[in-house]
């Protein structure tokens, strides 16, 4: 879906973070899916990239 | 203070965004007999600042950074104990969300196939793996969050070239794309401009204006506040400008930015040139052009006549008459400003003019004001910035670092004249006007009517709050409220009576 593409027509949202902005998204008519956040599991941030590059 | 009870209430490991954490406070400062309201993710940083607010310690250490610690202060140990009891109620009302809502991104794009964009607000050290996620599933990217570190930004935004997608942020206030704003924005209906902005406060400042002087917007996109800095190059910036180029609903490309680098300046002006639409550049500095003006110029180059706007509303000889009766000890403007580019815009104008002012944000190194809690001279802050929002949603959506500073600066002898920004849309306040007019009655109360208040708004009648419902409680507020951000430096110059 390129930035080309994505100007071609009012786009479909996924919103990640303050569920306020997905709100707001629907009271504009748009097509939205929240995603539940958390922050991650306190673990070491090298071995989050050495999993996030393996997974 | 001391006669109050004060209680304490721990959800482990549930995590709550700042906006719902503001929310509930609200809710539960309304509660009978509380008097304050106190709800953080229970970080180092915001444990201490509950212990600061007067919480025992003994309480807020048995949290954790993954919990939610609710505090409350109430006239007694019952009133403080009942408030907290609703705590559970008011967290179950705010989960029932009106949309759809899933584990991960690959199960929303189950849910919601064709999905283009993902709209990224999580706090900033982990906003980075969240926008890889996306770019990795060939989606664009809106990263409203700040604090994300350089080396990060370049590598997102090289990534999103190679695959043809954009990165729009980080610190991407706003975008509106085909009708529909992401992160801050307002409703404007289309039309023939397209707008490219470093600065959010800028994009919205520019769509409201096209909007009200009788044109359109085809899509804005926001790049983030660094992405004109050498360090970037312009990634995203240049890819906006391509893809409006190649964009049939735009006729005409406003690039709006407070500050850039050289080379990406260069760069920028270069690739605007071998393009097929005109690019209205506006950098906003001393002897720049002015977002009024941009905009008009804009609405010009699309083949149409700029419409007249049709604020101010207020009540001008009371603000004139104030000057006369004023002490001569007020002769400083102070501006607190909830858009960074309003703040940026009316330094530029006062320094055009040859009057510096001190700000936390200033365009010049020498004028950075030595202590952000107190103003000198002329001052004017972008309550927006770090310094004022630690721990606290932006001032757009909350209004009391902003009102606790208009007290501060109506109580200082030396205040003539403030100057302020109220910004509307949708991920803004519900009523932004009506969370400052206790302050601002109270200011012009205290100092017996000395100190005069001029305000813009930035909005539309298709804004959620209504421009003129907005300006109206202004109004109503004794505020001089002004048709424009340029427009307010203006007014507020001449009533203040700052020689020139």
């Amino acid at each position: 879906m390129t930035i080309f593409e994505l100007l071609a027509a009012p786009p479909k949202v996924i919103n990640v973070g303050v569920t306020d902005f997905a709100s707001a998204l629907v009271a504009q008519g748009a097509e939205v899916v929240n995603v539940r956040w958390s922050p991650p599991a306190n673990i070491d941030p090298e071995l989050e990239r050495l999993l996030e590059k393996l997974l | 203070m001391n006669a109050l009870a004060s209680a304490c209430a721990i959800r482990r490991s549930r995590y709550v965004d700042s906006v719902l954490l503001m929310h509930l406070s609200k809710r539960l400062s309304q509660e009978p007999g509380v008097a304050d309201a106190f709800l953080i993710m229970a970080t180092e940083a915001n444990r201490s600042r509950a212990a600061d607010a007067g919480y025992p310690r003994s309480e807020i250490d048995i949290a954790g950074p993954d919990d939610l610690l609710a505090c409350v202060r109430a006239v007694s140990d019952e009133a403080a104990s009942n408030a907290l009891q609703k705590l559970d109620s008011l967290l179950d009302e705010q989960r029932r969300q009106p949309t759809t809502t899933v584990g991960n991104i690959d199960d929303a794009l189950v849910a919601l196939p064709g999905a283009r964009i993902v709209s990224i607000s999580v706090p900033g050290e982990f906003a980075a793996a969240e926008a890889s996620r996306a770019l990795e599933r060939g989606l664009n990217v809106f990263l409203f969050s700040s604090n994300v570190a350089l080396d990060d930004e370049i590598g997102l935004k090289r990534e999103a070239s190679r695959k043809g997608l954009i990165v729009m942020g980080p610190d991407c206030g706003t975008s509106i794309i085909s009708g529909v704003g992401l992160g801050f924005a307002n409703g404007v209906r289309r039309g023939p401009i397209g707008v490219v902005g470093a600065s959010g406060t800028g994009i919205q400042a520019i769509t409201t204006l096209v909007h009200r002087m009788g044109s359109g917007i085809s899509h804005a996109i926001g790049v983030g506040s660094r992405d004109l800095s050498d360090a970037i190059g312009g990634i995203s910036t240049l890819a906006a400008l391509d893809s409006l180029d190649a964009d049939d609903t735009t006729e005409a490309i406003v690039l709006v930015a407070k500050s850039t680098g050289e080379k990406s300046r260069a760069e920028v002006k270069q690739r605007a040139r071998s393009m097929s639409k005109p690019v209205l550049e506006c950098y906003l500095s001393p002897g720049g052009p002015t977002l009024e003006g941009t905009a008009a110029e804009a609405v010009r180059i699309s083949g149409r006549s700029p419409l007249e706007l049709e604020l101010p509303l207020g009540e001008r000889n009371s603000t004139e008459s104030n000057r006369r009766t004023r002490s001569r000890k007020r002769r400083y403007i102070r501006g607190l400003f909830a858009g960074g580019t309003f703040c940026h815009e009316a330094q530029a104008i006062l320094l055009d003019k040859g009057i510096e002012a001190r700000s936390n944000a200033p365009l010049l190194p020498h004028l950075e004001i030595a202590d952000p809690g107190r103003s000198e001279g002329h001052t004017l802050l972008d309550m927006g910035s770090e310094e004022y929002t630690l721990g606290r949603p932006h001032p757009m959506i909350d209004a009391r670092a902003r009102v606790e500073r208009l007290i501060q600066e109506g109580r200082d002898p030396e205040t003539a004249m403030l100057l302020i920004d109220v910004v509307l849309g949708y991920g803004a306040a519900a009523d932004p006007a009506g969370d400052l007019t206790d302050a601002l009655q109270q200011v012009q109360h205290e100092s017996g009517g000395e100190i005069a208040v001029v305000v813009s708004v930035c909005g539309t009648e298709l804004d959620p709050q209504g421009l003129e419902r907005q300006a109206k409680t202004l109004q109503d507020a004794g505020a001089l409220v002004c048709p424009t951000s340029s427009a307010a430096v203006d007014a507020a110059l001449e009533l203040a009576g700052v020689a020139l």
